[in-house]
Protein backbone atom coordinates (compact mmCIF):
# COMPACT_ATOMS: atom_id res chain seq x y z
CA UNK A 1 0.00 0.00 0.00
CA UNK A 2 1.05 3.04 -1.16
CA UNK A 3 1.07 6.58 1.11
CA UNK A 4 0.01 8.60 -1.27
CA UNK A 5 -0.87 7.32 -4.89
CA UNK A 6 -2.49 9.81 -7.43
CA UNK A 7 -3.76 8.39 -11.21
CA UNK A 8 -3.89 11.78 -13.94
CA UNK A 9 -5.14 13.72 -11.03
CA UNK A 10 -6.46 16.67 -12.35
CA UNK A 11 -7.99 19.94 -11.70
CA UNK A 12 -8.58 23.02 -13.61
CA UNK A 13 -10.58 26.00 -11.74
CA UNK A 14 -13.03 26.53 -14.94
CA UNK A 15 -10.41 27.95 -17.69
CA UNK A 16 -7.65 27.77 -15.77
CA UNK A 17 -5.21 25.22 -15.15
CA UNK A 18 -4.15 24.06 -11.89
CA UNK A 19 -2.88 20.62 -11.99
CA UNK A 20 -2.67 18.32 -14.72
CA UNK A 21 -2.45 14.09 -14.98
CA UNK A 22 -0.53 14.07 -11.85
CA UNK A 23 1.01 10.45 -11.03
CA UNK A 24 2.60 10.16 -7.87
CA UNK A 25 3.00 6.98 -6.03
CA UNK A 26 4.82 7.69 -2.36
CA UNK A 27 6.14 4.88 -0.32
CA UNK A 28 4.89 4.99 3.70
CA UNK A 29 7.58 5.88 5.49
CA UNK A 30 9.29 7.99 2.76
CA UNK A 31 10.21 11.73 2.98
CA UNK A 32 8.91 12.83 -0.35
CA UNK A 33 9.97 16.45 -1.82
CA UNK A 34 7.64 18.26 -3.76
CA UNK A 35 9.12 21.54 -5.47
CA UNK A 36 8.72 24.07 -8.06
CA UNK A 37 7.62 27.78 -8.17
CA UNK A 38 5.09 29.77 -7.09
CA UNK A 39 1.91 28.86 -9.15
CA UNK A 40 3.25 25.53 -10.35
CA UNK A 41 0.83 23.30 -8.48
CA UNK A 42 1.90 22.50 -5.02
CA UNK A 43 -0.61 23.87 -3.34
CA UNK A 44 -3.65 22.77 -5.55
CA UNK A 45 -2.40 19.49 -5.23
CA UNK A 46 -2.31 19.34 -1.41
CA UNK A 47 -5.70 21.08 -1.30
CA UNK A 48 -6.85 18.11 -3.13
CA UNK A 49 -5.09 15.46 -0.86
CA UNK A 50 -7.06 17.76 1.87
CA UNK A 51 -10.31 17.59 0.21
CA UNK A 52 -10.43 21.07 0.35
CA UNK A 53 -10.33 21.04 -3.76
CA UNK A 54 -12.46 17.84 -5.93
CA UNK A 55 -10.76 17.01 -8.74
CA UNK A 56 -11.46 17.98 -12.20
CA UNK A 57 -10.59 14.56 -13.49
CA UNK A 58 -8.32 11.50 -12.09
CA UNK A 59 -8.27 9.87 -8.98
CA UNK A 60 -6.39 9.73 -5.46
CA UNK A 61 -5.61 7.86 -2.46
CA UNK A 62 -4.34 8.03 1.22
CA UNK A 63 -3.33 4.79 2.44
CA UNK A 64 -5.80 3.48 -0.09
CA UNK A 65 -9.09 6.17 1.37
CA UNK A 66 -10.43 7.97 -1.49
CA UNK A 67 -9.27 11.29 -1.15
CA UNK A 68 -13.01 12.77 -2.59
CA UNK A 69 -15.13 9.98 -0.48
CA UNK A 70 -13.04 9.60 2.23
CA UNK A 71 -11.55 12.84 3.26
CA UNK A 72 -12.53 12.34 7.26
CA UNK A 73 -10.79 9.12 7.53
CA UNK A 74 -7.63 10.13 5.75
CA UNK A 75 -7.61 13.43 7.91
CA UNK A 76 -7.39 11.32 11.20
CA UNK A 77 -4.44 10.04 9.95
CA UNK A 78 -2.52 13.61 8.31
CA UNK A 79 -0.95 16.46 10.12
CA UNK A 80 -0.77 19.48 7.83
CA UNK A 81 1.80 22.53 7.88
CA UNK A 82 0.11 25.22 5.50
CA UNK A 83 2.33 27.90 4.26
CA UNK A 84 0.38 30.65 5.33
CA UNK A 85 -0.97 30.27 8.52
CA UNK A 86 -4.55 31.39 9.06
CA UNK A 87 -5.99 30.56 12.71
CA UNK A 88 -8.82 31.94 14.68
CA UNK A 89 -7.33 35.00 15.47
CA UNK A 90 -9.42 35.49 19.05
CA UNK A 91 -8.11 32.62 20.13
CA UNK A 92 -4.65 31.77 22.59
CA UNK A 93 -2.24 29.33 21.25
CA UNK A 94 -3.56 27.14 24.19
CA UNK A 95 -7.08 26.86 22.70
CA UNK A 96 -6.65 27.09 19.30
CA UNK A 97 -4.26 23.22 19.67
CA UNK A 98 -6.32 22.12 22.40
CA UNK A 99 -9.37 23.06 19.84
CA UNK A 100 -7.12 21.14 17.58
CA UNK A 101 -6.80 18.17 19.80
CA UNK A 102 -10.71 17.63 20.60
CA UNK A 103 -11.21 16.71 16.76
CA UNK A 104 -8.89 14.11 17.04
CA UNK A 105 -9.88 12.95 20.61
CA UNK A 106 -6.60 13.20 21.63
CA UNK A 107 -5.32 15.14 25.22
CA UNK A 108 -1.74 17.04 25.19
CA UNK A 109 0.57 14.66 26.34
CA UNK A 110 4.14 15.28 27.66
CA UNK A 111 4.67 15.32 23.85
CA UNK A 112 2.85 18.33 23.52
CA UNK A 113 5.18 20.14 26.75
CA UNK A 114 8.35 18.54 24.85
CA UNK A 115 7.29 20.44 21.39
CA UNK A 116 6.69 23.98 23.37
CA UNK A 117 9.69 23.81 24.90
CA UNK A 118 11.86 22.74 21.84
CA UNK A 119 9.59 25.52 19.45
CA UNK A 120 9.71 27.91 22.28
CA UNK A 121 5.90 29.23 22.03
CA UNK A 122 4.25 30.88 24.39
CA UNK A 123 0.96 28.95 25.15
CA UNK A 124 -0.74 31.90 26.83
CA UNK A 125 -0.75 34.55 23.44
CA UNK A 126 -3.33 35.52 20.94
CA UNK A 127 -3.19 33.95 17.73
CA UNK A 128 -3.32 37.82 15.91
CA UNK A 129 -0.24 39.23 18.32
CA UNK A 130 1.94 36.04 16.60
CA UNK A 131 4.68 36.85 14.13
CA UNK A 132 4.53 34.89 11.11
CA UNK A 133 7.33 32.49 12.47
CA UNK A 134 5.32 31.82 16.05
CA UNK A 135 2.42 31.24 14.03
CA UNK A 136 4.25 28.61 12.00
CA UNK A 137 5.37 26.84 15.33
CA UNK A 138 1.51 26.80 16.20
CA UNK A 139 1.02 25.21 13.28
CA UNK A 140 3.86 22.53 13.29
CA UNK A 141 2.70 21.78 16.79
CA UNK A 142 -0.91 21.39 15.90
CA UNK A 143 0.36 19.43 13.33
CA UNK A 144 1.91 16.45 15.61
CA UNK A 145 -0.66 16.31 18.57
CA UNK A 146 -2.46 13.31 17.27
CA UNK A 147 1.41 11.45 15.70
CA UNK A 148 0.00 11.16 12.41
CA UNK A 149 1.37 8.49 10.08
CA UNK A 150 1.81 11.34 7.14
CA UNK A 151 2.60 14.93 7.60
CA UNK A 152 1.71 16.98 4.04
CA UNK A 153 3.86 20.04 4.86
CA UNK A 154 3.53 23.69 2.30
CA UNK A 155 6.44 25.59 2.66
CA UNK A 156 7.18 24.88 6.28
CA UNK A 157 10.27 26.52 6.72
CA UNK A 158 9.49 30.04 5.32
CA UNK A 159 9.23 32.57 8.36
CA UNK A 160 11.04 30.45 10.47
CA UNK A 161 14.54 30.88 11.59
CA UNK A 162 17.52 28.90 11.07
CA UNK A 163 17.42 27.94 14.83
CA UNK A 164 14.11 26.75 14.28
CA UNK A 165 14.49 25.25 11.43
CA UNK A 166 16.98 22.89 12.93
CA UNK A 167 14.83 22.24 15.37
CA UNK A 168 11.91 21.69 13.01
CA UNK A 169 14.21 19.12 10.86
CA UNK A 170 14.75 17.71 14.06
CA UNK A 171 11.22 16.87 15.13
CA UNK A 172 10.28 15.80 11.52
CA UNK A 173 13.37 12.69 11.36
CA UNK A 174 12.21 11.98 14.66
CA UNK A 175 8.80 11.26 13.19
CA UNK A 176 9.77 9.99 10.28
CA UNK A 177 12.14 7.54 12.47
CA UNK A 178 8.79 6.63 13.63
CA UNK A 179 7.42 5.25 10.30
CA UNK A 180 5.54 8.86 9.36
CA UNK A 181 5.35 9.41 5.70
CA UNK A 182 6.51 12.89 4.73
CA UNK A 183 5.11 15.00 1.80
CA UNK A 184 7.60 18.19 2.08
CA UNK A 185 6.36 21.02 -0.62
CA UNK A 186 8.66 23.99 -1.33
CA UNK A 187 10.40 26.01 -3.32
CA UNK A 188 13.59 26.14 -1.77
CA UNK A 189 16.21 23.37 -3.33
CA UNK A 190 18.44 23.22 0.01
CA UNK A 191 15.84 22.11 2.42
CA UNK A 192 14.41 19.37 0.40
CA UNK A 193 18.08 18.21 -0.63
CA UNK A 194 19.18 18.11 3.07
CA UNK A 195 15.99 16.21 4.10
CA UNK A 196 14.29 14.02 1.22
CA UNK A 197 14.54 11.08 0.29
CA UNK A 198 12.91 11.69 -3.25
CA UNK A 199 11.83 14.56 -5.13
CA UNK A 200 9.06 15.19 -7.62
CA UNK A 201 9.54 18.52 -9.77
CA UNK A 202 6.11 20.28 -10.71
CA UNK A 203 5.88 22.92 -13.33
CA UNK A 204 3.06 24.69 -14.92
CA UNK A 205 1.34 21.76 -13.42
CA UNK A 206 2.70 18.70 -14.65
CA UNK A 207 5.53 16.33 -12.68
CA UNK A 208 8.41 17.47 -15.27
CA UNK A 209 10.66 14.65 -13.06
CA UNK A 210 11.13 12.38 -10.58
CA UNK A 211 14.40 11.60 -8.62
CA UNK A 212 16.12 10.12 -5.76
CA UNK A 213 17.92 12.87 -3.69
CA UNK A 214 21.11 11.78 -5.01
CA UNK A 215 21.13 11.54 -8.81
CA UNK A 216 19.23 15.07 -8.10
CA UNK A 217 22.45 15.95 -6.00
CA UNK A 218 24.79 14.66 -9.02
CA UNK A 219 23.02 17.04 -11.37
CA UNK A 220 22.14 20.30 -9.17
CA UNK A 221 23.84 23.47 -10.38
CA UNK A 222 24.88 26.51 -8.46
CA UNK A 223 25.48 29.90 -9.04
CA UNK A 224 28.71 31.53 -9.17
CA UNK A 225 29.16 35.17 -8.94
CA UNK A 226 32.39 36.81 -8.74
CA UNK A 227 33.47 40.54 -8.83
CA UNK A 228 36.58 41.23 -10.06
CA UNK A 229 39.56 43.78 -9.07
CA UNK A 230 38.73 47.07 -10.50
CA UNK A 231 40.81 47.59 -14.03
CA UNK A 232 41.42 43.41 -14.21
CA UNK A 233 40.48 41.54 -17.50
CA UNK A 234 38.26 38.78 -17.50
CA UNK A 235 39.18 35.43 -19.05
CA UNK A 236 36.84 32.93 -20.62
CA UNK A 237 36.81 29.86 -18.04
CA UNK A 238 37.92 26.85 -19.64
CA UNK A 239 36.46 24.20 -16.75
CA UNK A 240 33.73 21.64 -18.45
CA UNK A 241 30.29 22.99 -16.67
CA UNK A 242 30.66 26.46 -17.27
CA UNK A 243 26.93 27.26 -18.33
CA UNK A 244 24.54 30.76 -18.94
CA UNK A 245 27.82 33.39 -18.32
CA UNK A 246 26.23 36.78 -17.65
CA UNK A 247 28.73 39.72 -17.59
CA UNK A 248 28.33 43.20 -16.16
CA UNK A 249 31.20 45.50 -15.93
CA UNK A 250 33.47 43.64 -13.57
CA UNK A 251 30.81 41.43 -12.27
CA UNK A 252 30.43 37.46 -13.90
CA UNK A 253 28.09 35.24 -12.68
CA UNK A 254 27.12 31.91 -14.29
CA UNK A 255 25.84 28.47 -13.53
CA UNK A 256 27.94 25.42 -12.88
CA UNK A 257 27.49 21.77 -12.51
CA UNK A 258 31.05 19.51 -11.81
CA UNK A 259 33.95 19.64 -9.27
CA UNK A 260 33.71 22.49 -7.40
CA UNK A 261 37.61 22.31 -6.44
CA UNK A 262 38.31 22.50 -10.04
CA UNK A 263 36.38 25.88 -11.04
CA UNK A 264 37.68 27.17 -7.89
CA UNK A 265 41.47 26.37 -8.78
CA UNK A 266 40.47 28.51 -12.53
CA UNK A 267 39.10 31.57 -10.53
CA UNK A 268 42.42 31.39 -8.31
CA UNK A 269 44.48 32.58 -11.00
CA UNK A 270 41.97 35.55 -11.63
CA UNK A 271 42.53 39.01 -9.07
CA UNK A 272 38.86 38.47 -7.84
CA UNK A 273 37.88 40.75 -5.07
CA UNK A 274 34.58 38.88 -3.97
CA UNK A 275 32.82 35.28 -4.62
CA UNK A 276 29.77 33.97 -4.31
CA UNK A 277 28.30 30.36 -4.41
CA UNK A 278 24.74 30.28 -3.65
CA UNK A 279 21.83 27.84 -5.37
CA UNK A 280 20.14 28.47 -8.84
CA UNK A 281 16.55 30.11 -8.49
CA UNK A 282 14.31 27.20 -10.01
CA UNK A 283 13.86 28.83 -13.11
CA UNK A 284 17.40 27.83 -13.46
CA UNK A 285 17.18 24.74 -12.76
CA UNK A 286 13.94 24.02 -14.76
CA UNK A 287 15.80 25.91 -18.03
CA UNK A 288 19.25 24.29 -17.52
CA UNK A 289 18.28 20.92 -16.07
CA UNK A 290 14.97 19.83 -16.97
CA UNK A 291 14.38 21.41 -20.91
CA UNK A 292 17.83 19.66 -21.51
CA UNK A 293 16.92 15.95 -20.18
CA UNK A 294 13.38 16.67 -21.85
CA UNK A 295 15.57 16.95 -25.28
CA UNK A 296 18.34 13.92 -24.12
CA UNK A 297 14.93 11.87 -23.80
CA UNK A 298 13.45 12.89 -27.39
CA UNK A 299 16.96 12.33 -29.12
CA UNK B 1 -23.23 17.15 14.24
CA UNK B 2 -19.86 17.66 15.90
CA UNK B 3 -19.63 18.68 19.23
CA UNK B 4 -16.76 20.68 19.40
CA UNK B 5 -17.62 22.66 16.27
CA UNK B 6 -20.40 23.53 17.59
CA UNK B 7 -19.08 24.38 20.87
CA UNK B 8 -17.13 26.76 19.54
CA UNK B 9 -19.05 28.55 16.88
CA UNK B 10 -22.03 28.69 19.57
CA UNK B 11 -19.07 30.97 22.02
CA UNK B 12 -18.05 32.79 19.08
CA UNK B 13 -21.02 33.99 17.67
CA UNK B 14 -22.75 35.49 21.24
CA UNK B 15 -21.31 39.06 21.05
CA UNK B 16 -23.64 39.68 18.46
CA UNK B 17 -26.92 37.36 20.02
CA UNK B 18 -26.41 38.90 23.04
CA UNK B 19 -26.65 42.34 21.63
CA UNK B 20 -29.11 41.38 18.98
CA UNK B 21 -31.23 40.17 22.54
CA UNK B 22 -30.75 43.61 24.45
CA UNK B 23 -32.58 45.26 21.49
CA UNK B 24 -35.33 42.96 21.12
CA UNK B 25 -35.76 43.00 25.17
CA UNK B 26 -35.72 46.46 25.54
CA UNK B 27 -37.74 46.85 22.36
CA UNK B 28 -40.53 44.66 23.38
CA UNK B 29 -40.52 45.77 27.30
CA UNK B 30 -40.51 49.83 25.58
CA UNK B 31 -43.78 48.99 23.66
CA UNK B 32 -45.92 47.41 26.39
CA UNK B 33 -44.63 50.35 29.04
CA UNK B 34 -46.19 52.51 26.26
CA UNK B 35 -49.42 50.22 26.23
CA UNK B 36 -49.29 50.57 29.75
CA UNK B 37 -49.31 54.39 29.94
CA UNK B 38 -51.66 55.04 26.98
CA UNK B 39 -54.07 52.36 27.92
CA UNK B 40 -56.74 54.19 30.40
CA UNK B 41 -57.47 56.64 27.48
CA UNK B 42 -57.11 54.12 25.16
CA UNK B 43 -60.02 55.54 23.06
CA UNK B 44 -58.30 59.04 22.85
CA UNK B 45 -55.31 57.82 21.23
CA UNK B 46 -57.27 55.43 18.45
CA UNK B 47 -59.21 58.70 18.02
CA UNK B 48 -55.42 60.22 17.16
CA UNK B 49 -54.82 57.02 14.84
CA UNK B 50 -57.92 57.30 13.44
CA UNK B 51 -57.08 60.53 11.68
CA UNK B 52 -54.09 58.45 9.65
CA UNK B 53 -54.99 58.00 6.53
CA UNK B 54 -56.09 54.03 6.18
CA UNK B 55 -53.32 53.31 3.45
CA UNK B 56 -51.01 54.01 6.37
CA UNK B 57 -52.62 52.14 8.74
CA UNK B 58 -52.57 49.00 6.37
CA UNK B 59 -48.99 49.93 5.38
CA UNK B 60 -48.03 49.80 9.43
CA UNK B 61 -50.44 47.07 10.37
CA UNK B 62 -52.20 49.45 12.77
CA UNK B 63 -54.96 47.59 13.87
CA UNK B 64 -56.23 49.88 16.49
CA UNK B 65 -59.49 48.84 16.40
CA UNK B 66 -57.97 45.79 18.51
CA UNK B 67 -55.95 48.23 20.70
CA UNK B 68 -58.49 47.95 23.45
CA UNK B 69 -56.65 44.32 24.34
CA UNK B 70 -52.51 44.18 25.05
CA UNK B 71 -52.67 41.44 22.26
CA UNK B 72 -53.85 43.55 19.55
CA UNK B 73 -51.39 46.38 20.27
CA UNK B 74 -48.38 43.67 20.93
CA UNK B 75 -48.91 42.70 17.46
CA UNK B 76 -48.66 45.97 15.81
CA UNK B 77 -45.15 45.93 17.17
CA UNK B 78 -44.37 42.89 17.15
CA UNK B 79 -43.50 42.48 13.84
CA UNK B 80 -40.76 44.93 14.22
CA UNK B 81 -39.18 43.57 17.01
CA UNK B 82 -39.59 39.77 15.60
CA UNK B 83 -39.43 39.27 12.03
CA UNK B 84 -37.45 42.37 11.12
CA UNK B 85 -34.87 42.97 14.16
CA UNK B 86 -34.30 39.68 14.78
CA UNK B 87 -35.17 38.51 11.07
CA UNK B 88 -32.05 40.92 9.95
CA UNK B 89 -29.91 39.57 12.74
CA UNK B 90 -30.95 35.88 11.41
CA UNK B 91 -30.15 36.30 8.19
CA UNK B 92 -26.79 38.11 9.00
CA UNK B 93 -26.07 34.97 10.98
CA UNK B 94 -26.69 33.32 8.20
CA UNK B 95 -24.21 34.49 6.06
CA UNK B 96 -21.41 34.90 8.60
CA UNK B 97 -21.67 30.95 9.59
CA UNK B 98 -19.77 29.68 6.91
CA UNK B 99 -18.22 32.74 4.79
CA UNK B 100 -16.16 33.94 8.15
CA UNK B 101 -14.24 30.97 7.43
CA UNK B 102 -13.43 32.00 3.69
CA UNK B 103 -12.96 34.77 4.57
CA UNK B 104 -10.66 34.79 7.26
CA UNK B 105 -8.60 31.34 5.79
CA UNK B 106 -9.48 29.50 8.45
CA UNK B 107 -11.52 26.98 6.42
CA UNK B 108 -8.20 25.43 5.47
CA UNK B 109 -7.38 24.77 9.34
CA UNK B 110 -11.09 23.36 9.59
CA UNK B 111 -11.40 21.49 6.92
CA UNK B 112 -7.58 19.93 7.37
CA UNK B 113 -9.25 18.05 10.81
CA UNK B 114 -11.07 14.76 10.49
CA UNK B 115 -14.75 16.18 10.03
CA UNK B 116 -17.07 16.15 7.00
CA UNK B 117 -18.86 18.40 5.70
CA UNK B 118 -22.27 17.41 6.59
CA UNK B 119 -20.86 17.95 9.85
CA UNK B 120 -19.32 20.95 9.48
CA UNK B 121 -23.04 22.02 8.00
CA UNK B 122 -24.68 20.33 10.78
CA UNK B 123 -22.98 21.84 13.67
CA UNK B 124 -23.22 25.36 11.69
CA UNK B 125 -26.81 25.28 11.50
CA UNK B 126 -27.60 23.77 14.84
CA UNK B 127 -25.70 26.80 16.35
CA UNK B 128 -27.78 29.09 14.39
CA UNK B 129 -30.95 27.17 15.23
CA UNK B 130 -29.99 27.84 19.19
CA UNK B 131 -29.05 31.16 18.63
CA UNK B 132 -32.12 32.33 17.37
CA UNK B 133 -34.31 30.14 19.78
CA UNK B 134 -32.91 31.82 22.83
CA UNK B 135 -33.45 34.97 21.31
CA UNK B 136 -36.93 34.40 20.42
CA UNK B 137 -37.61 32.39 23.59
CA UNK B 138 -36.49 35.54 25.30
CA UNK B 139 -38.69 38.24 23.37
CA UNK B 140 -41.05 35.71 24.02
CA UNK B 141 -41.32 35.39 27.86
CA UNK B 142 -40.21 39.52 27.62
CA UNK B 143 -43.95 39.64 25.63
CA UNK B 144 -45.44 37.28 27.60
CA UNK B 145 -44.70 38.60 31.38
CA UNK B 146 -44.93 42.30 30.13
CA UNK B 147 -48.25 41.70 28.78
CA UNK B 148 -49.33 39.65 31.44
CA UNK B 149 -48.54 42.46 33.83
CA UNK B 150 -49.97 44.80 31.50
CA UNK B 151 -52.81 43.30 31.49
CA UNK B 152 -53.09 41.73 35.17
CA UNK B 153 -52.80 38.17 33.21
CA UNK B 154 -56.25 38.69 31.20
CA UNK B 155 -54.07 37.38 27.98
CA UNK B 156 -54.74 34.37 25.47
CA UNK B 157 -50.97 33.06 26.18
CA UNK B 158 -52.31 30.50 23.34
CA UNK B 159 -51.96 33.22 20.89
CA UNK B 160 -49.17 34.69 21.84
CA UNK B 161 -47.16 31.28 21.44
CA UNK B 162 -48.44 30.57 17.90
CA UNK B 163 -47.76 34.30 16.84
CA UNK B 164 -43.87 33.92 18.23
CA UNK B 165 -43.72 30.38 16.56
CA UNK B 166 -44.53 32.17 13.42
CA UNK B 167 -41.79 34.84 14.30
CA UNK B 168 -39.41 32.00 14.90
CA UNK B 169 -40.42 30.40 11.90
CA UNK B 170 -39.45 33.38 9.46
CA UNK B 171 -36.49 34.06 11.62
CA UNK B 172 -34.95 30.62 10.34
CA UNK B 173 -36.27 31.28 6.90
CA UNK B 174 -34.11 34.45 6.29
CA UNK B 175 -31.52 32.43 8.32
CA UNK B 176 -31.47 29.47 5.82
CA UNK B 177 -31.59 32.14 3.19
CA UNK B 178 -28.69 33.53 3.75
CA UNK B 179 -26.55 30.46 4.66
CA UNK B 180 -27.37 28.99 1.57
CA UNK B 181 -26.48 32.04 -0.56
CA UNK B 182 -23.16 31.75 0.75
CA UNK B 183 -23.18 27.85 0.25
CA UNK B 184 -23.68 28.96 -3.17
CA UNK B 185 -20.90 31.78 -3.47
CA UNK B 186 -17.96 30.78 -5.10
CA UNK B 187 -15.96 32.58 -2.84
CA UNK B 188 -18.08 33.30 0.29
CA UNK B 189 -17.92 36.86 2.24
CA UNK B 190 -20.02 38.41 4.36
CA UNK B 191 -23.42 39.81 2.76
CA UNK B 192 -24.63 41.94 6.05
CA UNK B 193 -25.62 44.65 3.43
CA UNK B 194 -27.65 42.04 1.32
CA UNK B 195 -29.23 39.90 3.93
CA UNK B 196 -30.68 43.39 5.54
CA UNK B 197 -31.66 44.31 2.21
CA UNK B 198 -33.47 41.16 1.63
CA UNK B 199 -35.36 41.34 5.19
CA UNK B 200 -36.43 45.67 4.63
CA UNK B 201 -37.07 44.48 0.60
CA UNK B 202 -39.26 41.94 1.07
CA UNK B 203 -41.39 43.52 4.47
CA UNK B 204 -41.36 47.02 2.32
CA UNK B 205 -42.81 44.92 -0.81
CA UNK B 206 -45.08 43.26 1.54
CA UNK B 207 -46.21 46.82 2.99
CA UNK B 208 -46.76 48.50 -0.92
CA UNK B 209 -48.92 45.19 -1.99
CA UNK B 210 -51.00 45.87 0.57
CA UNK B 211 -51.53 49.72 0.27
CA UNK B 212 -51.91 49.12 -3.26
CA UNK B 213 -54.37 46.55 -3.09
CA UNK B 214 -54.89 45.52 -6.44
CA UNK B 215 -51.91 42.69 -6.73
CA UNK B 216 -52.88 40.65 -3.67
CA UNK B 217 -51.19 37.58 -5.58
CA UNK B 218 -47.93 39.38 -5.42
CA UNK B 219 -48.17 38.93 -1.33
CA UNK B 220 -47.60 35.33 -2.12
CA UNK B 221 -44.32 35.85 -2.76
CA UNK B 222 -42.74 37.68 0.27
CA UNK B 223 -42.46 35.84 3.45
CA UNK B 224 -44.35 38.12 5.57
CA UNK B 225 -47.47 37.10 4.00
CA UNK B 226 -46.85 33.64 5.50
CA UNK B 227 -47.28 34.82 9.16
CA UNK B 228 -50.52 35.16 10.63
CA UNK B 229 -50.82 38.85 13.01
CA UNK B 230 -55.02 38.44 13.58
CA UNK B 231 -53.71 36.97 16.71
CA UNK B 232 -56.57 38.34 18.79
CA UNK B 233 -58.90 36.56 16.33
CA UNK B 234 -60.84 33.84 18.67
CA UNK B 235 -60.23 31.18 15.97
CA UNK B 236 -56.33 32.03 15.62
CA UNK B 237 -54.06 29.43 15.31
CA UNK B 238 -51.70 27.41 12.94
CA UNK B 239 -52.84 27.61 8.91
CA UNK B 240 -51.81 24.36 7.39
CA UNK B 241 -50.83 26.60 3.97
CA UNK B 242 -48.66 28.70 6.00
CA UNK B 243 -46.61 26.18 7.64
CA UNK B 244 -46.19 24.16 4.79
CA UNK B 245 -44.55 27.05 2.83
CA UNK B 246 -41.89 27.15 5.97
CA UNK B 247 -41.31 23.91 6.26
CA UNK B 248 -40.96 23.17 2.23
CA UNK B 249 -38.67 26.44 1.87
CA UNK B 250 -36.79 25.79 4.78
CA UNK B 251 -36.25 22.19 4.20
CA UNK B 252 -35.53 22.89 0.42
CA UNK B 253 -33.02 25.60 1.51
CA UNK B 254 -31.17 22.74 4.19
CA UNK B 255 -31.30 20.05 1.92
CA UNK B 256 -29.27 22.34 -1.08
CA UNK B 257 -27.12 23.80 1.26
CA UNK B 258 -25.92 20.37 1.96
CA UNK B 259 -26.36 19.41 -1.11
CA UNK B 260 -23.72 22.64 -2.99
CA UNK B 261 -21.57 22.27 0.35
CA UNK B 262 -20.76 18.35 0.20
CA UNK B 263 -18.97 19.40 -3.52
CA UNK B 264 -17.97 22.81 -3.60
CA UNK B 265 -14.45 24.35 -3.62
CA UNK B 266 -13.15 25.77 -1.02
CA UNK B 267 -10.93 28.85 -2.55
CA UNK B 268 -9.00 30.16 0.22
Amino acid sequence: MYAIETDKLTKYYGKDRGITDLNLKINEGEIFGFIGPNGSGKTTTIRLFLSLLFPTSGSGKIFNYDIVKDGPRIKKNVGFIPTEVNYYENMTVKELIEYSARFYKVSLDHRFNKLVDALDLDLLRKIDELSMGNKKKVAVIQSLIHNPRLLILDEPTSGLDPLIQNHLFDILNEQNEKGATIFFSSHVLSDVEKFCHRVAFIKDGKIVNENDINSLKEKLLSRITYRLKEGADDILLQTPGVISIEKNKNVTSFLYRGEMSLLLKELSQLPVESITITEPDLEDVFMHYYEGDSREGNN
Amino acid sequence: MNLNLFLKEFKSNLKGSVITSVVVVLYTALSLLIYSSIKENILKVTDFYDIMPESFQVAFNFNINQWDNVLGFYVTYFVYFVPIITGCYSIILGTRLLSKEEQNKTAEFLLSRPISRNQIISSKLFTFFIHILVINLLAFFTGLFGSGIVSEWDLNIKSLIILHTYGYMICLLFGLLGFFITVIMKRAKAITGIGIGIVLGTYFFDVMIRVFGEVQFLLYLTPFKYINLNAHAPDYGFDAWRLIYFFCISGLLIMLSYMFYRRKDILV
